[in-house]
């Protein structure tokens, strides 16, 4: 069955590889993705997982990973999206799954990508947030914890100023 | 001279109703944990209990709280002094049954009153639970009072109590026993405990009536709880168990049928209130009918 | 030094301590088996309550998020004094396992008053019976009055917690420039 779909896959013209011998990843590009999903979906692929991001400073782009799961067949698939990191924005795929909605909201909360089309990307998660994103590479957490929280070094218990990991 | 001597006996009845209402409780509390297996609090926990809460500072929501609370445990002090127990009769000639279940109801509809002004919700629907509740048990207990009217041809507790005399077998828990066992379910519904204490349950409404009482007011609600116990089943007592001679024994006989109820309570869930009121008015209702029936025929 | 008024007062309080049901993090999965046979809570006078407004010891299990901290001072003044605070759990002393997080507060007595520290990633319901047991010994010599401390030093409670919620500009302020020394 796997191989099956990773054939059907590569008909398509896309890039696709087994990772075990139950889940396979699709790297699409942008202007395929709604095709691809609603077409896995009508497939079998019919549950929506999760929706993931990753963030790639080196190469200065944002992936985003769809999980699917076919549970007739006991095959997931990962469907991969890479966006541009500078300017961050995306179609939303609510029109295939509904429940898409709350995990764009808080992706566009933690990475800062722009999902158009959705219609409630209010922050729910952090309240009263001025800074970047949290969880993009070039957010220093240890810093802003030390500094929101007023971190002091103390000899007489022991208290050291922690090392640093440098992000690039 | 009799002013005063009614003054002392109202006092003095008021502090015994309101220790032994408390000492019930913690033995209840200690039987309850021996039961789930571990070890319990001491059984004078409750009167540290009521020092404490006595001792905290506290936040009022204005008269009708303070006025409320107030009255729930004044009324039904008032209620035990009419009630006879043993040698202890303060108004031989005027212990009607219906005054003494008039004023206990005015006590919670006054409790009632003042919780539900503080505003919250969940007091709200705590206090309508305990209202339809009491609708629920209040008609089961009536058919087997009137089965006792009829049967004792007299209204006077000291009057059904002094017919009782003479005898295990002259008792009416005895000669009238559906309405014993209708009255023993109603009694259940009284004191508030499983399965019908709804109106309380801490963990889905956040305790009801008391989510909004702290420190002195909940003190209060304690004591109304405690009196009320005292007053339950003491009217239980005078009703089938034939009264007694003198306090002791009252108490004795008061502890047993708290005990029924303890051990109930420690083994049920709880009923949602609508089946609460339709077992109330299936079951009981239907064996304090036959006795009715069997005393009229 | 206490009247005789006071110390027969504190000597109650000690015995009957309520403790508000309110489990704020992970920690709060020791409590059930402190409540139950096999750890006994209940012989030393010491029962969960529903509401604030009961309840004598608010328990503090664990970490705090910015947002349960703000529901967690609502409750706090709520509560009628005297009360106590309990921190319980390395994660109120100095952040715990969650030291480097951009939303989990590191030492709560900046915040709140807290009467007494149980070490502890989670601390076993033997510890938490100590810790009881001590919280009633200071109560009887007078010592935990946290929240007289909350009240007499209300200003600077507030500026501690006005740092967190009433933010107007961003704590970083330029990410890339800031350094720490190791």
């Amino acid at each position: 069955m796997l191989d099956k779909r990773i054939e059907e896959m590569k008909k398509m013209g896309l890039d696709a590889r087994a990772l075990e011998n139950w889940q396979f990843e699709v790297s699409v590009p942008r202007e395929r993705t709604a095709e691809v999903l609603s077409y896995l979906k009508s497939i079998g692929f019919k549950t929506f997982i999760h929706l993931a991001c990753v963030d790639w400073i080196e190469e200065q782009e944002f992936e985003l990973v769809y999980n699917l799961e076919n549970y007739a067949e006991k095959l997931q698939a990962l469907v991969k999206v890479r966006i541009p990191r500078n300017k961050p924005e995306m179609e939303t795929m609510m029109s295939i799954w509904g429940l898409c909605q709350v995990y764009e909201r808080e992706i566009h909360e933690f990475f800062g990508i722009n999902f158009v089309g959705n219609p409630n990307l209010k922050p729910f998660f952090l309240d009263e947030w001025l800074d970047i994103p949290p969880l993009r590479k070039d957010f220093d957490t240890l810093a802003f914890s030390q500094e929101l929280f007023e971190f002091k070094e103390d000899e007489s218990h022991g208290i050291k100023a922690p090392k640093r990991i440098e992000y690039k | 001279m009799i002013f005063l001597k009614l003054l002392e006996g109202i006092v003095g009845i008021g502090a015994l109703s309101i220790a032994v209402g408390l000492l019930f409780m913690g033995i209840g509390r200690k039987i309850t944990a021996r039961i789930h297996r571990r070890y319990g609090p001491p059984v004078l926990q409750n009167f540290i209990d009521i020092f404490k809460l006595f001792s905290k500072s506290s936040i009022s929501h204005g008269f009708a709280f303070d006025l409320g609370l107030v009255a729930g445990v004044s009324a039904l002090i008032a209620a035990v002094v009419f009630l006879p127990m043993g040698q202890i009769n303060l108004f031989p000639h005027n212990s009607s049954l219906i005054m003494i279940l008039y004023l206990m109801t005015m006590a919670y509809l006054g409790m009632a009153m003042g919780v539900s002004s503080s505003g919250n919700p969940n007091a709200t629907i705590g206090i309508a639970r305990a209202l339809t509740m009491m609708m629920g048990y209040e008609v089961p207990f009536a058919a087997v009072i009137f089965s006792v009217y009829i049967f004792a041809k007299t209204g006077s507790l000291t009057n059904i109590v002094a017919a009782q005399g003479g005898g295990f077998l002259n008792w009416n828990m005895v000669r009238l026993p559906f309405g014993f066992l209708a009255a023993e379910i109603a009694l259940q519904g009284m004191l508030g405990e499983k399965p019908f204490d709804m109106a309380i349950a801490p963990a889905e409404i956040a305790s009801g009536p008391m989510v909004e009482l702290g420190g002195k007011y909940l003190g209060f609600g304690m004591l109304q709880h405690a009196v009320g116990i005292y007053l339950e089943t003491g009217i239980m007592v005078d009703l089938f168990l034939g009264g007694a001679s003198n306090i002791w024994i009252f108490v004795v006989k008061q502890f047993e049928l708290f005990f029924i109820a303890l051990l109930i309570n420690a083994i049920l869930p709880r009923f949602k209130i609508e089946d609460g009121v339709k077992f109330m008015w299936k079951v009981p209702l239907l064996l304090g009918v036959i006795q009715a029936l069997i005393v009229v025929l | 030094m206490m009247s005789e008024w006071e110390s027969l007062t504190n000597f109650f309080r000690g015995r009957s301590f309520w403790m508000l049901h309110y489990c704020t993090g992970c920690g709060a999965m020791e409590l059930p088996p402190t409540m139950t046979s096999r750890w006994d809570m209940e012989r030393f006078g010491i029962i969960p309550m529903a509401t604030p407004r009961q309840a004598d010891i608010l328990l503090v299990t664990g970490y705090l998020s910015l947002k349960s901290l703000k529901r967690l001072i609502y409750t706090y003044e709520q509560m009628h004094a005297p009360k106590w605070v309990l921190g319980f759990g390395s994660c109120t002393i100095n952040g715990g396992v969650y030291w480097d997080s951009y939303n989990v507060i590191e030492k709560l007595d900046k915040y709140l008053p807290v009467d007494l520290y149980i070490a502890g990633c989670m601390p076993r319901p033997e510890a938490i019976l100590d810790a009881f047991k001590r919280l009633r010994e200071l109560v009887e010599k007078g010592e935990a009055k946290g929240y007289e401390k909350y009240v007499k030093n209300y200003d600077w409670y507030k500026a501690n917690q006005d740092r967190l919620f009433k933010r107007i500009k961003p704590v970083l302020q330029k990410p890339e420039e800031v350094t720490r020394s190791a």
